[in-house]
């Protein structure tokens, strides 16, 4: 409850009001826009409506009842990188909690229970070099080694073993079957199901089913994050003197097709944080990289899902096909493959005009010695592709597509993997893979050493006086989003449909300024005269999905904005960023990141230098313009 | 086709009821693909999933009363459907169910008992490649919950109390099988219910995961509880 003194300070003048009602129409970035809207009055009390007005239409948002908790570490998101957060900090005997928007254990990419390709590390120093060399120099080189060192060999197999995997893919021989990396190695058949187990059984407090929507932020310092329970509607404000940022990539943008984008991802993969975070005045960089699969497109229901589709990737790719039936990647060696040259190389076939229908080209799986030495993610579905859904892999070439499957799109870090914002941790951090992606053992190394880096800072971080203003803030945005009527609404789906056209559009393996330039006009219309326009049509607070798209749908322009504009100017081509106007790697104008931040509600991009420890920017470019050498 | 689907919001409906929609029907149309149709072109439902592939568990529910994965179930002809929530389940809202607690139960019984943590050398050791794949076999269970809904035991004598069902006892398996799990499991599978089980094969039935063989894994435990004197 809020002191007298604090509930004074909730007054907003109507003139305010209005002012920020205004600021609804202008191109301001996502949800902040009507901020400050709390009116005075006995907070509880849920007769004392207040009517607010926006866009000439009256919007009647209660007043707001909210529900506390406090610990010392929150850790928001469920998936990989917050579970191996999580239980690193519980490990140091951190009282901590989770919140997740997803049903625990089954949310994210994390939530899904395949035979997880699993990366540990076997000689860190080794390992930096090699991610270094991969990231094409932009990674923050003082970060990446603090996150390669810290982890000791091979800990992460032991302690994926130790929660519950043991059926790691092995030999005829009985060996563990293992794929060598510079300084790693992959084993095959971990399950992510296990790990959520071992959260439960530690008896960690999760929250669960709880959308985080906004950070709670005092005098710049983040001292918690605040969101909704979704099957009651129920307003939670956490406080924490650490939060950890680890919601996962932001990958549901990415087209549309029947059920899905074009991504393997997770429904939950909207980006909320990452655009929160920006929001609240936090850098983001890495927004023009992604990573990507081929994934197959049919039938539609099952579209670019990993785990109902066939596919293939930097890893398996000897069976891919051009229209002509070419195996043209088949003579690439392992050890000069990675997911960049992937991406181009199918780019490229596109651009020659011998990809598919649909603008991806083929896998061909009609041969039993490809069949056998599918992944058995893939070879799981031949069967019933063929039983169910009538389509016969043995006997057809079947059409994949690009898909997104990671986003590298977060806020900046530090070599403490502390953002911009005092309080604020992100173990996927912006800038620590440069235009590399994630994976499982960067991932997992981050997320202990980021829970360990925010444990010791939860005795810093101490506040003398508390403004509850933020909560009412927020409260009356969600609300708003809950309540507006409008003239001529438009359901949450259909913006996202035209948000998704417009990153489709714009962001995929080929990408050029005039499609760029397109896109993020039509985004910014999408901003001014659709986002205004949103309603959600049923006024439940039970599990309303359409109330949760409509506040993601704020989340995911942000960052699709974020993405088109990094992307349109960045004028080289590195990683899967693949651009066909200017298809040449440029150190000379671009070894650097390219920061996103909010200024007056209005992006800003800037050039950032690449953030050197043992390399040179002279060095770095001549290291990553030859192959990796150990 | 017309699709009849149970409705529930809790907040403002006295009970759970039956509403009709006519959607067109394509080939390959999957259940996952019927809702959101309904959700964009009719009105609003709350139903959940993730994955379209059958692994993450979320989308599972009632087709003409059998429990089903709604992304992965295509309706061969047009026809008529009925969608409900799975069954057993406490309804959260139209299809959104709480499985967490049938989950959590799950999770404690499939931690290794061990009296010391395994190192390095214990998982590089040579493992019968078999036996790998056995336990592999068991470990695409998603906790879809399909089996527990399937399962005329839990379902028609309601007493969980007797019997976890057959998710559970399959995670018990998959102990059993764990090399590195010291725990006797057979016991452990006679206590919660592995006589309870009628072996009516419903559960494999419905299972997203063609690599369960749910009946072959309880004749092998029974076969060892047998073995001990466990029978009933
Ligand atoms: C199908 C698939 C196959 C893959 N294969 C491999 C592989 O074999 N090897 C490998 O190394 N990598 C693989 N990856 C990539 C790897 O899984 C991801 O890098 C990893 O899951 C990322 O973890 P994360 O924690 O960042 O995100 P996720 O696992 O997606 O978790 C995000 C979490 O945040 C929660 N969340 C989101 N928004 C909010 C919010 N507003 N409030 C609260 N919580 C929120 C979600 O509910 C979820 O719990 C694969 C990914 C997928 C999807
Ligand atoms: S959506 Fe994951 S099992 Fe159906």
């Amino acid at each position: 409850m809020a002191t007298k003194e604090e509930k004074e300070n909730t007054g907003v003048s109507r003139r305010e009001f209005l002012k920020n009602a205004k600021l609804l129409a202008g191109s301001v970035a996502g949800g902040m826009a009507i901020a400050n809207l709390a009116a005075a009055g006995t907070p509880g009390d849920e007769n004392k409506a207040k009517e607010i007005q926006i866009q000439g239409s009256t919007v009647k948002v209660p007043e707001p009842v909210y529900e506390v908790y406090n610990t010392d570490i929150l850790v928001l998101g469920g998936g990989f990188i917050a579970v191996s957060a999580a239980l690193e900090a519980f490990g140091q005997g951190a009282n901590l909690m989770m919140v997740d928007k997803g049903p625990f254990g089954y949310s994210g990419g994390f939530g899904m229970n395949w035979d997880n390709y699993i990366t540990s590390i076997t000689d860190g120093e080794m390992a930096y070099k090699f991610n270094f060399w991969y990231s094409e120099g932009l990674c923050n080189q003082k970060a990446l080694k603090a996150v390669f060192t810290h982890m000791p060999n091979h800990r992460i197999m032991v302690d994926i073993a130790n929660r519950g995997s043991s059926a790691f893919a092995r030999t005829k021989t009985g060996d563990l079957f293992k794929i060598p990396m510079p300084g790693q190695e992959m084993v095959e058949h971990g399950f992510s199901r296990h790990e959520s187990d071992e959260v439960k059984r530690q008896g960690i407090n999760v929250v669960d089913r709880t959308m985080i929507t906004n950070l709670f932020m005092q005098d710049g310092r983040c001292i918690g994050a605040m969101g909704i329970h979704l099957p009651t509607g129920a307003f939670r404000v956490f406080r924490a003197k650490a939060t950890i940022l680890a919601t996962g990539p932001c990958t549901w943008h990415y087209g549309w097709i029947s059920v899905s984008p074009i991504s393997l991802g997770s429904p939950d993969n909207t980006g909320d944080l990452d655009a929160v975070a920006l929001r609240n005045g936090a850098r983001i960089t890495g927004c023009e990289f992604f990573a990507n699969d081929l994934i197959s497109i049919y039938p539609e229901g099952l579209a670019a899902s990993y785990n109902g589709g066939i596919g293939a990737d930097d890893i398996n790719y000897a069976y891919i096909c051009d229209k002509n039936g070419d195996f043209w990647m088949k003579d690439i060696p392992k050890s000069e493959m990675n997911r960049g040259l992937f991406a181009r190389e199918v780019a490229k076939k596109i651009l020659d005009g011998k990809g598919s229908p649909n603008g991806g080209v083929y896998v061909d799986c009609r041969s039993d010695a490809i069949l056998d030495g599918l992944r058995d993610t893939y070879k799981r579905n031949v069967k019933p592709y063929k039983d169910l859904f009538g389509i016969d892999v043995q006997k057809d070439m079947l059409e994949v597509a690009v898909e997104w499957y990671e986003s590298n799109a977060h806020p900046i870090i530090d070599e403490n993997l502390a953002t911009d914002i005092p309080g604020l941790y992100c173990p996927a951090g912006g800038g620590l893979r440069g235009a590399k992606s994630g994976g499982i053992s960067l991932n997992m190394s981050a997320a202990s050493l980021a829970a360990i880096n925010a444990v010791k800072f939860t005795e810093k971080n101490k506040i003398n006086k508390i403004s509850w203003q933020p909560v009412y803030d927020e409260f009356t945005r969600l609300y708003e989003i809950l309540g507006r009527k409008v003239k001529n609404p438009i359901r949450p789906h259909t913006v996202r449909h035209s948000i998704q056209k417009a990153s489709y559009k714009a962001l995929g393996p080929i990408r050029n300024a005039a499609g760029l330039e397109s896109s993020i006009k039509e985004l910014v219309r999408i901003r001014r005269e659709d986002l205004p326009r949103m309603v959600v049509s049923t006024k439940t607070k039970v599990f309303n999905t359409e109330w949760k798209e409509a506040i993601e749908n704020y989340n995911m322009i942000d960052l699709v904005e974020s993405m088109c504009r990094a992307a349109l100017m960045r004028t080289e081509t590195r990683g899967q960023h693949y651009r066909s106007d200017f298809d040449k790697r440029d150190n000379e104008n671009w070894l650097c990141n390219i920061t996103v931040k909010l200024v007056n509600g209005k992006m800003q991009l800037e050039k950032d230098p690449i953030v050197c420890l043992d390399y040179t920017p002279d060095q770095v470019k001549k290291l990553i313009d030859n192959k990796f050498r150990a | 086709m017309n699709v009849k689907i149970q409705k529930y919001d809790p907040s403002t409906d006295a009970g759970p009821y039956y509403k009709t929609y006519n959607i067109p029907w394509k080939k390959n149309i999957t259940i996952l693909e019927v809702l959101v149709y309904i959700h964009e072109n009719h009105e609003a439902i709350a139903f959940d999933y993730s994955c379209r592939g059958r692994v993450c568990g979320r989308c599972s529910m009632m087709l003409d009363g059998e429990p089903v994965m709604a992304c992965y179930t295509p309706v061969g002809k047009d026809r008529d459907i009925v969608l409900e929530p799975l069954r057993g389940f406490p309804v959260i809202r139209d299809f959104i169910v709480d499985k967490s607690k049938t989950r959590d139960r799950i999770a404690k019984i499939e931690a290794r008992v061990r009296s010391k943590l395994l190192v390095q050398s214990d998982i590089t050791a040579k493992m019968d490649p078999d036996l790998a794949k056995k336990i592999g076999n068991l470990e695409w269970c998603c906790r879809c919950l399909s089996c527990i809904a399937a399962c005329p035991v839990i379902n028609e004598d309601k007493d969980q109390e007797k019997f976890i069902g057959p998710a559970g006892i399959i995670a018990i398996g998959l102990r059993y099988y764990d090399p590195f799990d010291e725990g006797d499991r057979v016991v452990e599978a006679v206590q919660n219910g592995l006589y309870e089980c009628i072996m009516c094969g419903k559960c494999n039935e419905v299972c997203p995961a063609a690599e369960i063989d749910h009946l072959g894994v309880y004749s092998e435990l029974r076969e060892e509880a047998k073995k001990k004197g466990l029978e009933p």
